[in-house]
């Protein structure tokens, strides 16, 4: 397991270096064939020169010797020598190679005794055998000349018997006929075949080596000219230097550029890495940011950052409806989000929840107010039904009972004083009114006794029906309880002068509304367990509307109650 | 002078009894009934025991005193009723004298009192209660069917409309919330059958509704 930038580097690098190679390789070696040729081509050209120059040397030399006799030396006659020109001839060896038979250019270096190279013509004349030597200076001149041949450069003669015919450039003071040249070159050109290659030369070094047989009547020789590899490479080898260079130059190039194009390329994915590693471990806080300019790097975060967002969406979701904020609404087309989909569920599964549960906690608080009031009504209907008559029975009983006429009337005052404090506990229960005569009548009487007692100006308006009336009796015992509670407030707490009361009829709902001229109250500060909170409980069984607004100049109470 | 023939009709047997012995030791009075429901009480009538003042409990079972009330208008209207009852809630009086009761008393009434009522009741008059007949008028202007297509109310608030006040303006000055103004508004609408406000005061002009 490696990096993707180790990889991105190795396969850039190992592309760049097979390539670099590839080329190297294919232009040194079409640079060394080019070299070789052009070497060879020149090598052959210069042996060319050479050749024909010593050649018309030669053939002017012999020419002169076919005519001119006055510089002729005279070597003797008829199988004998009558003298000789040169002290170092070996006669013997002049016998043997045939002297006295031929005539034309011999090679005479055999026959030396001091070993020294010696070419001489030899012609018939006057039955006598005339000889002249050539100038050795003259052709190792010609040889010596080295223009455009170098350090190593030499154009040098073997004879037949692969002994050197000319100085060796390289042993310039040991005699030439010592050194043996078997090489390749001389024994094709030998053969007859010309040609210019690479071979080794009498020394055994690789050589460029040119070729050729000289062209002479009586002389077997061969001309070379050679020039060591060495030098002639030597362009081949700076340009190999060059070559390493401009290698390890582009590879160079090549690994920075790597490196950089990695990073370039490498840099997003691990941004990429580290993001969504953040997302993996639940962390979403934070900034998605290309760091690429390319459509698709910037396409990829684009979608990281719309994946980071819809997570983002969704946790806020999952907060709020943890925080059991159930109206917030999920947003984002849920269609192909599956998460939102669940979580969409997942909220109507709670709202159901929830909604059955205020629905329960609605029925609960319903049936514990309608049991209050019925368990009052109930007290109330006994108190009334029950003890009233006993009681109005005791009055009847006493007044025919023989007792003093002032004990009867004290007797009478007291029981009368119960029946009051019974009407009144009844009344407070439960007004008997209310079931009998609805919400409507039972208030203006409520009204114009709490009216008198008090002092305080109180206006009813009654605008329920008459007959007919839709209102039952559980809204009239709530209507009731919320004036009741309202008037004790004002009273209690308002200071006020006036009051206002309306209930309205409609066809589909009853509303109340309260009015009183006291200093109000902050809604916000009323303590729990308030009347207020009685109010609402009482306005939510019904499924009504209560609104309370209250100023320094009065309160406004307006409550709505729905017929269900 | 004749004795007044007298009915008792109440459930609770010792007030009965009590009423009872009470108004035999009045020697103009004659109690002729006695039961302890409205039932009963009308089984005696049909058998032709007809008094001439009933003293009727209002709350009882079988029967009881508003429907016996009614039968008397109808089928004995010579016999003249007097309701006798705990509650000293005007709406009960009101209810009564609806019902064609002449007299009104509590239970816990004097003796005298209820003499005098008798009497009273007896010669064509009405008796009933001072301290309950106070706190009748209230009660009392309420009543009357609604016979109008629109509510008391609602034509006020017409009115209003038409003058051009404000939704605000006309709870302020009726005590009613905005809500309930908006509400009748768009009931007297419906009852107009009228689409907007404007139409809706035409409509109330052309049926001179206001003026």
């Amino acid at each position: 397991m490696r990096s993707i930038k180790a990889w991105m580097v190795i396969l850039i690098n190992l592309l760049v270096i097979v390539v670099m190679i590839i080329l190297s390789l294919f232009f040194y070696q079409q640079f060394k064939q080019a070299l070789d040729e052009r070497v060879l081509l020149q090598l052959t050209s210069i042996k060319r020169l050479k050749r024909v120059q010593i050649e018309e040397y030669i053939q002017s030399q012999w020419n002169i010797f076919q005519t001119d006799t006055s510089d002729l030396n005279y070597f003797g006659s008829n199988g004998t020598f009558s003298s000789l020109v040169n002290e170092s001839l070996d006669t013997e060896c002049l016998k043997t190679i045939g002297i006295l038979e031929t005539e034309g250019v011999m090679d005479l270096s055999h026959c030396t005794t001091d070993s020294t190279i010696l070419l001489a013509m030899v012609k018939k004349y006057n039955d006598s055998l005339w000889i002249k030597y050539l100038d050795q200076e003259r052709i190792q001149h010609i040889l010596l000349e080295r223009s455009g041949m170098g350090e190593t450069g030499e154009t040098y003669l073997v004879g037949e018997d692969f002994r050197l015919r000319s100085k060796s450039r390289f042993f310039p003071d040991q005699n030439p006929l010592s050194i043996i040249a078997r090489t390749e070159g001389v024994e094709s050109s030998l053969a007859g075949t010309f040609g210019s290659n690479i071979i080794k030369d009498y020394r055994g070094v690789p050589v460029y080596s040119a070729y050729h047989r000289l062209d002479l009547t009586g002389v077997n020789w061969v001309i070379l000219s050679e020039i060591d590899v060495e030098e002639g490479t030597i362009p081949l080898a700076k340009m190999r230097t060059k070559l390493v260079a401009i290698f390890i130059l582009v590879t160079v190039v090549a690994m920075t550029l790597s490196l950089l194009l990695t990073n370039f390329f490498s840099k997003p994915l691990l941004q990429m890495r580290d993001l969504l590693t953040l997302m993996s471990k639940g962390s979403f806080d934070f900034k998605v940011v290309a760091s690429n300019p390319s459509i698709e790097f910037q396409e990829m975060f684009s979608a990281l950052d719309e994946l980071k967002q819809s997570i983002q969406k969704a946790i806020r979701f999952s907060n709020e409806i943890g925080a059991l904020n159930l109206k917030t609404t999920y947003p984002s087309n849920p269609q192909e989000d599956q998460l939102g989909k669940a979580m969409i569920l997942m909220q109507e599964r709670l709202n159901d929840y929830e909604h059955r549960e205020k629905q329960n906690q609605l029925l609960a608080k319903k049936s514990l107010i309608l049991g209050q009031e019925k368990e009052r009504k109930r007290l109330s209907k006994e108190l009334h039904d029950g003890l009233g008559p006993l009681l109005t029975s005791l009055k009847l009983n006493i007044q025919r009972t023989d007792v003093a006429p002032h004990v009867k009337t004290k007797l009478n005052q007291v029981i009368d004083q119960t029946i009051q404090e019974i009407r009144r506990m009844t009344y407070d229960l439960m007004p008997p009114a209310l079931e009998d005569f609805g919400v409507g009548k039972a208030m203006s009487n409520f009204v114009s006794m709490i009216s008198k007692s008090s002092g305080i100006t109180i206006i009813f308006e009654d605008d329920t029906l008459p007959v007919d009336s839709k209102i039952g009796s559980d809204v009239d015992i709530c209507l009731f309880r919320i004036c009741q509670e309202l008037i004790n407030n004002s009273l209690k707490h308002a200071d006020c002068q006036k009051i206002a009361i309306t209930i309205t009829e409609f066809e589909d709902k009853v509303s109340l509304f309260y009015f009183d001229d006291g200093k109000g109250f902050n809604t916000q500060e009323v303590k729990k367990g308030s009347g207020l909170r009685n109010i609402k409980e009482r306005v939510a069984v019904f499924d009504g509307y209560v609104e309370v607004n209250s100023s320094h100049e009065g309160t406004q109470v307006e409550v709505e109650i729905p017929f269900s | 002078m004749n004795t007044i023939k007298v009915a008792i009709v109440d459930d609770h047997k010792l007030f009965r009894e009590g009423l009872y012995s009470l108004l035999s030791s009045n020697e103009s009075l004659e109690v002729i009934i006695n039961v302890g429901n409205g039932q009963e009480f009308v089984e005696k009538l049909n058998h032709g025991i007809i008094p001439d003042i009933v003293l009727l409990d209002l709350t009882m079972p079988e029967m009881d005193g508003f429907e016996v009330l009614k039968l008397l208008q109808k089928q004995f209207p010579g016999v003249k009723s007097i309701a006798l009852s705990m509650h000293d809630d005007g709406n009960y009086v009101v209810k009564c004298i609806k019902s064609g009761a002449l007299g009104y008393l509590l239970k816990n009434t004097d003796e005298q009192e209820l003499f005098r009522a008798i009497e009273l009741v007896y010669q064509g008059e009405k008796y009933y209660n001072q301290e309950i007949t106070n706190t009748i008028i209230n009660t009392m202007s309420e009543s009357g069917p609604q016979t109008k297509k629109l509510s008391p109310k609602e034509e006020e608030i017409l009115a209003l409309i038409a003058e051009g006040k404000t939704t605000k303006q006309i709870a302020h000055q009726l005590f009613i919330s905005t809500r309930t103004v908006e509400t009748h508004r768009v009931n007297i609408m419906k009852k107009l059958n009228a689409k907007n406000t404007a139409e809706m005061i035409k409509i109330a002009a052309k049926l001179d509704l206001i003026n």
